[in-house]
C-alpha cells in the first residue's frame, strides 16, 4: 500500500508546514537528536545495589546473594530442597562456557513442562525499579516466560542506577543491530483483571529469584 | 446457565447512561474498582519527589516526536527494514484489516494469538480474522474474558473492569469443559486461564500485539505488560505482527524512558510494569529465539488530520487510563456507555475526531468539567479545553439546532447587553423569590426536571447578585465567605 504511505506522509508534512523529504534520513534523524536533554530520574533510596535489592523485593522478587559463581549449582539445589521441590531447570546457554557442574539437579536446554524452573544470567540490573535485563542473544526470551520459577543471576558490577545506563551499554555492546528482544523484568508475572485484585502468576513465572554474585 | 448474547449498545448516550446506572452487575463492579486506581496512582506519584518534572519531560518528548513526525516515522521504517522486518501503512481501519489478513495468508496462518491492542479493537480486527476463517485467541486475561462474553473492552488498561468475579466464574464454567471445580477464588480463575491459554501460545502461527511506543532510533517496538502474554505472543509464533498507529513513535531510547517513567505510575500505580519488552525486527542469526518474520502495521485513521490542528495535543496521549480512572462520569456509568474503544475523557475527545459517527459528539458533553482528568494526565493534555472546543464545533456543525443551541444563543445575546441582562435577572429573581417564599425552595421547576428529580432547588433569598453587589458588595468585602482551600 505504497499510496497510503505517500498520502499519510504528505498529510503529515503539510500539517507541519514542511517541504519535501530530506535525502539522507539518517542525517536528518541525527541532527534532530544530537542534543540530549539531561534525564529526569527518581532519586535512589540508597546505594545502587541496596536500592536495586529494595525495589526488586518491593516488586515481588526474592533476593539472594552468593560470593562466587561457582556456588550457583549448589545454591539452586539448596533452593529446590528448601521449597520441597525437585524441578527440572532450563539453564540458559550463557552458562555453557562457565564450566559449572550441575550434578545435583536435572538441567534442560528448553522448557518441557509448566513446572520447570528457568535459570538466566541477566546482562544488567536497574536499581531505579529493581529490574533485570536479558537479551535474546544471550538467552531465549521464551524461557524467561514459560517457566514456573525464574532465577536470574546478576553480577554485582552489572547493576546500574537508571535505565539510560543500560541503553548506553546496549549501544556499546551491539554497535550494529541490537538483539531481536530486550527484556526488562521486574518480579513475577501478575494480573489485576479480576475485580482489580492483584494475583501473582498470570502467564509468566509465578516466582522470581534474583541472585547477586558479589 | 444463560447463553451469551452479543453486546448491542443503544445509539443514544443518555439511554446508555440510564441503562448503566440501572445495571446492578455493572454498578457492583464499578464499586469494587472504586478508588483502587486512584489511590494506587496517588501513592506512586508521592513516592517520587519529582513527578511533576517527569510529567513535563514526558510532555516535551511527545511534543518533540510530533514536531518532526515524518522524519521519525521514516527513520523507524528504515531501521525496521534493516533489522529484517517490514513496515506497512494503512490510512483506514479497512486497509489495516486487509494488510493483516494478507500477512496471515502469506504465513499460512490459521491460529493467531493476540496481545492486548486497542488499535486492534479500533479496527475490529477479530471480526475480520474470524470472517476469514482464522481463529484469534485473545491472551490478555481481561481481553480473553471479554472474548468469551462477546463484549468490547470498557477500559483501555483493565478491559474487563465491568465484570464481576461471579460473572467471570460463570463464563469459565460455561466455556471450559473441565468438569466440576471450584472457581470462587481469583487464584483459581487465573490458574485456569493460564492453563487453557498456554497451549494456544505454543500452537499459534502468528502473534499479533499492539505497541506502547515505537522507537525511531533503532526501529524498535516497546510493549509494557504485567501478565507476560504479550511476550509469549510476540516470541513463540513464526511471525509477529504489530498493529499500531503513527502517533506512537518517539525519537530515542532515552525518550522512551521518559514516557515509561510516567506510564505505569499513572496507569496502575506501579513504578514500572512487570515486563517492558523491546522488539527489533525478526530473529537474527545469533538470537536464541524469536519470530522469523516481523511486521509493523501503522494506522493513520484521521490522526494526521489532528496534527497542526487545535486538537494536536490529543496525539500526546500515552494510553495510561488515568483520566477515566479519575472521571466522575466514567466512575458512574462505566466504559461501555461511551460506545467506543476509547472511553472516559480521552475517548470523549478522540472518538468524535477519529470516528465522526452520529452521536459521537454527545461524548464531549459527558463531562462535569471538574478538571481532574487534566490534573492527572501524565502528559498534561488539556482535556476539558479540548472537550469545550468539540462542544462548540458540534454547535456550529449541527444540521438541526436543538433547544440547547437556542438557549445558549439567547443567553449570549443577553450577556452581551448588561443593562437588559440586569433588568431581566432582577425581575426573574424577584419573581422566583416571591413564588418560593413560603417553602424557601422548589420541588419542581419547568426545564429543570433533571435537577429537581433528585434535589430541591433553593428559592432566591434576596435580590440578584448584581443588585446586592450594588447595594453593599463594594463596602463589605466577603471575608470568610469562601475559606481558602474549600
Amino acid at each position: 500500500m505504497s499510496s497510503c504511505r505517500t498520502a499519510i506522509l504528505s498529510r503529515i508534512r503539510q500539517a507541519l508546514n514542511k517541504r519535501g523529504t530530506p535525502t539522507d534520513i539518517d542525517e536528518a534523524f541525527a541532527n534532530l537528536t544530537q542534543q540530549v536533554p539531561s534525564p529526569v530520574q527518581p532519586p535512589l533510596s540508597a546505594g545502587t545495589v541496596e536500592a536495586f535489592s529494595r525495589a526488586a523485593a518491593d516488586n515481588g522478587a526474592e533476593m539472594h546473594r552468593i560470593e562466587t559463581l561457582e556456588e550457583l549449582p549448589g545454591w539452586v539445589a539448596t533452593r529446590a530442597a528448601e521449597l520441597g521441590q525437585t524441578p527440572s531447570v532450563v539453564v540458559a546457554p550463557q552458562f555453557a562456557d562457565t564450566g559449572l557442574q550441575w550434578t545435583a539437579i536435572e538441567t534442560l536446554d528448553q522448557v518441557r513442562q509448566a513446572t520447570d524452573w528457568g535459570l538466566a544470567w541477566g546482562c544488567a540490573g536497574i536499581a531505579e525499579t529493581g529490574t533485570v535485563v536479558s537479551v535474546s542473544r544471550d538467552c531465549p526470551s521464551s524461557s524467561l516466560f514459560l517457566v514456573q520459577r525464574l532465577i536470574v543471576v546478576l553480577d554485582r558490577a552489572d547493576i546500574v542506577a537508571y535505565q539510560e545506563e543500560v541503553w548506553d551499554r546496549l549501544r556499546q555492546r551491539f554497535s550494529g543491530r541490537i538483539p531481536r528482544t530486550v527484556n526488562l523484568i521486574t518480579g513475577p508475572s501478575r494480573t489485576a483483571d479480576v475485580e482489580q485484585q492483584i494475583q501473582i502468576g498470570a502467564h509468566g513465572p509465578k516466582w522470581t529469584d534474583y541472585v547477586i554474585v558479589d | 446457565m444463560s447463553s451469551v448474547q452479543p453486546y448491542v449498545p443503544n445509539k443514544d448516550f443518555i439511554y446508555r447512561a440510564a441503562d448503566a446506572l440501572a445495571d446492578s452487575h455493572l454498578q457492583q463492579a464499578l464499586a469494587k474498582a472504586g478508588r483502587g486506581f486512584v489511590d494506587k496512582r496517588s501513592a506512586a506519584v508521592t513516592r517520587v519527589p519529582n513527578f511533576e518534572a517527569m510529567r513535563d519531560r514526558a510532555r516535551a518528548v511527545r511534543q518533540k516526536a510530533l514536531q518532526d513526525l515524518d522524519i521519525y516515522l521514516l527513520h523507524f521504517e528504515k531501521k525496521v527494514t534493516e533489522a529484517g522486518g517490514q513496515v506497512h501503512w494503512a490510512e483506514t481501519p479497512a486497509q489495516m484489516r486487509e494488510i493483516v489478513l494478507q500477512l496471515c495468508a502469506r504465513h499460512s496462518a490459521t491460529r493467531v494469538t493476540k496481545g492486548k491492542s486497542m488499535v486492534g479493537e479500533e479496527v475490529y480486527l477479530n471480526e475480520a480474522l474470524e470472517k476469514a476463517g482464522i481463529t484469534p485467541f485473545e491472551t490478555d486475561l481481561g481481553e480473553y474474558i471479554l472474548q468469551l462474553a462477546k463484549e468490547p473492552p470498557s477500559h483501555i488498561v483493565a478491559p474487563a473492569l465491568h465484570k464481576t468475579r461471579a460473572q467471570i466464574q460463570d463464563l469459565f464454567l460455561h466455556h471450559h469443559a473441565l468438569g466440576e471445580r471450584d472457581l470462587s477464588a481469583v487464584e483459581a480463575i487465573v490458574d485456569e486461564a493460564r492453563q487453557v491459554i498456554r497451549d494456544r501460545f505454543l500452537r499459534a502461527d502468528i502473534g499479533i500485539t499492539g505497541a506502547n511506543l515505537l522507537i525511531a532510533e533503532t526501529g524498535t517496538v516497546a510493549i509494557a505488560t504485567n501478565e507476560g502474554n504479550g511476550d509469549l505472543t510476540a516470541t513463540l509464533p513464526r511471525a509477529h505482527i504489530v498493529t499500531t498507529t503513527i502517533d506512537r513513535v518517539v525519537p530515542t531510547w532515552e525518550d522512551a524512558s521518559a514516557i515509561l517513567r510516567v506510564l505505569a505510575r499513572s496507569a496502575t500505580g506501579q513504578q514500572t510494569t512487570t515486563y517492558t519488552s523491546f522488539f527489533t525486527g525478526a530473529r537474527g542469526d545469533t538470537d536464541k529465539d524469536g519470530p522469523e518474520a516481523f511486521h509493523v502495521v501503522l494506522l493513520d485513521n484521521r490522526r494526521s488530520q489532528l496534527l497542526g490542528s487545535e486538537y494536536q495535543e490529543m496525539l500526546h496521549c500515552i494510553r495510561c487510563g488515568a483520566c477515566m480512572n479519575h472521571c466522575p462520569v466514567y466512575q458512574a456509568v462505566g466504559g461501555h456507555t461511551y460506545d467506543s474503544v476509547y472511553p472516559g475523557p480521552m475517548g470523549a475527545v478522540l472518538t468524535p475526531l477519529l470516528r465522526h459517527r452520529d452521536g459521537d459528539y454527545q461524548l464531549p458533553n459527558a463531562s462535569t468539567f471538574c478538571g481532574r482528568c487534566e490534573s492527572v494526565c501524565p502528559v498534561k493534555i488539556p482535556l476539558p479545553d479540548l472537550m469545550r472546543k468539540l462542544r462548540n464545533r458540534e454547535q456550529q456543525e449541527a444540521r438541526f439546532k436543538g433547544a440547547g443551541y437556542w438557549i445558549t444563543k439567547v443567553f449570549c445575546a443577553l450577556a452581551a447587553s448588561p443593562r437588559l441582562y440586569r433588568a431581566l435577572t432582577s425581575i426573574g429573581t424577584k419573581l422566583a423569590a416571591a413564588l418560593g417564599a413560603r417553602r424557601g425552595r422548589f420541588s419542581k421547576l419547568p426545564l429543570l426536571g433533571g435537577w429537581t428529580a433528585h434535589r430541591d432547588f433553593p428559592a432566591p433569598q434576596g435580590g440578584s447578585f448584581q443588585s446586592q453587589w450594588r447595594r453593599n458588595g463594594k463596602a463589605q468585602p466577603p471575608v470568610g465567605a469562601c475559606p481558602a482551600g474549600d
